[in-house]
């Protein structure tokens, strides 16, 4: 399925409420690996280290996923419940297509395993936006399933 | 099954710039026993740094450490430790420490080390880069002589996502007032550790790392660092937020900006970031970065006793190329700069080689700093420090002690010489205390304790903190008497409070964590007013983060134990290196006995310190510490108790252990 009927739940991030904390990307990787290491998360916020700009890369679950789309093994699949597009280790060769096909640079290739990572709402616990404390990155679509 | 470990990456790295040799060493048994950055530097310096060992010399060590919590969501963790013997210190240029934040003790994590040892002295100027496993020294020929954004600019452009401390041209000229320094707003100031760098030819380290942090349990400590984080978003020790200027906005993008990583303040009072400001005096630049407090101070505070004018632009680019050349703003802003302004103002300093004193004017700032760190003219002595300067001078030395309170250190929330901290009798008894007792401004303690409390108090924050006798009630919870706090306890029970944030000043540099933000002692939002979380207590979330970060399995009196250890390690080796006495402790003691330049507003007028008063407390705090009161060493039974067994030994051996147990604890 490359195409999903069903709206995804999905981070928003603002640029403008973002200090570049990077505790998202912390977060991100204590939840997914139990360790500390920013390199490998599944949201990257860059900050200008002389400066005080900040860019991120995040997943927005596309309706249409290019991510998905570009899949020869058809690794990247939608779930319905979560609501969000989920990369299967076991399918997924680390071919980068993917990677390559993203139009916000929010899927790539775990340093570790060299498998594809992107954000997978931490199965709905959603940490990076919950640690914010800016306010910066929010949750969106859940209002529709009528939890939260 | 052993338990996971977490927390430390069990690896230090030894550089010798003499001889270019780096090896890793283990580093875990270490952090078991001293927690890390500030209590491992201690132990490395009580057996590395014999009596006698100057900053300068090639034996220096320079510690540059992180800890167990450094690089993990703990909130406000990003903190890196500096140790070593400290030019900036005065009379006794003893092993000190400076903590600065940013982004580059969490690389070093990730790079896979806890601390660099830096020893020696390198032939050449070099850079130490780190690249996870890859380490070497580099040629920083190139770099030699640039300022420290500069020198952070060279290196990032071929380190890609490299974070670096580097020093700038004050250190390289062994200015004993040189930072050292990261990103465009934060610095290792205090202690003078720029110049040690200097003196090793050490111009920068770079870091970049790509590996991760074991954590003992990473669930339990998922939740909760994610409470305690939430539980700070009440601000730092202080119930105030800043807003944004919407002139600011507009003009320079200004916005709340994390100085460091992990930052859990959204609206910090501190900090904000700014781009594309145009410089005054150099017009054709344009600076970007933070502007944080001491910063903030230089730039001048029109309306305070720090009431010189620049205007936003100039003073933005003052601090940033004074903290470009690595000056220390601190010592700057509240030491130096006044003292000037007074000497100019007794008629003892007419103009600065011919140029106009004039705070007003950015020129006089720029050719200042430029004086200093190019040692030209009276720069020469400048670059020594306000008091130092003062006695090379042979100028204004009796107006020294209305701005710097004791071992070469300007004021700092003690009531006198630092004009822009409101704190009022007796709070400042317990820094005085501290001050008594440490080898610098004794702040990564003091804000625990008068910040916190003046900041929370009617005086500073009406309407936004709490009531005197709220603040009093949690003092009790806290320190186990309301006399702690009670504004109207005179000289009762402050010995307590100064040991209790003295511990607390060695987790925070230790494990590591922003001095700003912990202790979390009052709260707004719990009923009792103690700040609490997920069921935690404010005062215990530091032990309960090591404890999961680390997996030691530890009592919350076995970790403050461990704190007490480097406490009293480094009491030690003042002892047994600088003969660190009572004698020598009170010598703080005139400087308080000044009166006090604020009103307890339930005494009605301005109080100095009390000789006798003092010598009393002191006794209550030496017996509390287990310290002999009359030499003011630590007696055997304490160092034992603490696990330092080989340190008394050695104490004794020297004939540096009180004969007799003097202790009423």
């Amino acid at each position: 399925m490359l195409r999903t009927s069903i709206k995804p739940t999905h981070i928003v991030w603002d640029s403008v409420k973002c200090t570049g904390c990077l505790s998202c990307m912390v977060v991100c990787s204590e939840r997914h690996l139990g360790l500390s290491v920013p390199s490998r998360s599944r949201i990257r916020i860059a900050v200008d280290p002389l400066g005080v700009d900040v860019a991120a890369s995040y997943c927005r679950q596309c309706r249409k996923a290019a991510c998905a789309a570009a899949c020869p093994q058809e690794a990247i699949q939608f779930d319905p419940v979560l609501r969000a597009w989920l990369v299967d280790d076991e399918v997924c060769s680390g071919c980068t297509a993917c990677v390559e096909a993203c139009p916000f640079y929010a899927i790539w290739l775990d340093p570790i395993t060299t498998l594809a990572i992107k954000c997978d709402l931490c199965q709905g616990a959603t940490r990076c936006a919950e640690v914010c404390p800016a306010e910066a990155l929010r949750v969106v679509g859940r209002e529709q399933r009528g939890a939260r | 099954m052993t338990p996971r470990m977490g927390g430390w990456t069990g690896k230090n790295l030894r550089v010798d710039l003499t001889t270019g040799w780096i090896t890793a060493e283990p580093s875990l048994d270490l952090g078991q026993r001293y927690i890390g950055a500030r209590g491992v530097a201690a132990r490395i310096a009580w057996d590395e740094i014999p009596p006698g060992t100057m900053p300068f010399d090639a034996e220096n060590r320079l510690v540059i450490g992180v800890g167990p919590l450094t690089g993990t969501s703990a909130p406000n963790s990003s903190r890196t430790t500096i140790c070593s013997l400290s030019p900036q210190a005065y009379p006794y240029e003893w092993f000190s420490y400076s903590s600065i934040g940013g982004f580059w003790g969490p690389m070093l994590k990730y790079a896979g080390y806890d601390a660099i040892i830096i020893q020696g002295r390198s032939p050449k100027p070099v850079y130490l880069l780190i690249d996870d496993d890859h380490v070497e020294l580099k040629d920083a020929g190139d770099l030699w002589g640039r300022g420290i954004l500069e020198t952070q600019r060279q290196i990032i452009s071929e380190i890609k996502g490299a974070r670096v401390l580097a020093i700038g041209q004050a250190g390289e000229n062994l200015s004993r007032i040189a930072i050292i320094g990261t990103g465009t707003g934060s610095a290792a100031g205090q202690g003078g550790f720029g110049a040690v760098m200097g003196a090793k030819r050490l111009k920068a380290v770079a870091v970049r790392g790509t590996g991760g942090v074991p954590i003992a349990h990473p669930q339990a400590f998922s939740e909760c660092t994610l409470a305690i984080a939430k539980e700070l978003e009440a601000p730092a020790g202080c119930p105030r937020q800043l807003r944004l200027v919407e002139k600011h906005v507009q003009d320079f993008g200004q916005r709340f900006s994390a100085c460091s990583q992990q930052c859990a303040y959204p609206r910090c009072y501190i900090c904000r970031g700014y781009k594309n400001v145009v410089g005054v005096t150099h017009p054709e630049v344009t600076y970007s970065g933070h502007l944080v407090c001491e910063s903030a101070l230089l730039a001048g505070r029109p309306g305070s006793f720090y009431d010189w004018d620049l205007g936003f632009q100039a003073g933005f680019e003052v601090a940033q190329v004074s903290g470009d050349y690595g000056l220390n703003h601190w010592e700057l802003g509240i030491g130096m700069i006044p003292w000037l302004r007074r000497c100019h103002q007794e008629g003892l300093l007419k103009d600065l080689d011919g140029v106009p004193f004039d705070l007003d004017s950015p020129h006089f700032w720029d050719t200042l700093f430029h004086k200093i760190v190019h040692l030209e003219g009276i720069g020469a002595a400048l670059a020594e420090g306000g008091v130092r300067a003062a006695k090379i001078l042979g100028m204004g030395e009796d107006l020294i002690p209305d701005y710097y309170t004791a071992w070469g250190f300007a004021g700092h929330w003690d009531g006198r010489g630092d004009r822009a901290n409101v704190i009022v009798f007796p709070y400042w008894l317990v820094t005085a205390l501290q001050w008594a007792m440490s080898t610098r401004d004794p702040m990564s303690s003091g804000h625990g304790y008068a910040q916190n409390i003046m900041m929370w108090s009617p005086m500073r924050s009406p309407g936004e903190g709490l009531e005197w006798d709220e603040l009093t009630q949690v003092g009790a919870m806290v320190y186990g008497t309301p006399q702690a706090v009670d504004p109207r306890s005179g000289y009762d029970e402050k010995a307590l409070p100064a040991v209790f944030h003295g511990h607390r000043s060695v987790m925070k540099d230790s494990l590591t964590l922003d001095d700003q933000a912990f202790p979390r002692i009052y709260s707004k939002t719990s009923l009792d007013h103690l700040a609490r979380a997920a069921g935690m207590l404010g005062p215990s979330f530091e032990y309960h983060m090591f404890r999961l970060a680390t997996g030691m399995d530890l009592s919350e009196e076995e970790f403050e134990r461990m704190a007490e250890r480097v406490f009293n390690l480094e009491r030690t080796l003042q002892v047994r290196n600088w003969q660190r006495s009572r004698q020598v402790d009170e010598k703080v003691v005139p400087y308080f006995e000044r009166v006090e330049n604020w009103v307890n507003p339930y005494l009605r007028e301005s109080k100095g310190l009390d000789r006798q008063k003092f010598a009393t407390l002191l006794d209550e705090y030496y017996a509390l510490r287990g310290w002999n009161p009359t030499t003011g060493w630590p007696e055997r039974d304490r160092l034992v108790h603490l696990g330092l067994y080989d340190v008394a030994k050695e104490m004794d051996a020297v004939g540096l252990l009180p004969d007799e147990p003097h202790s009423r604890v």
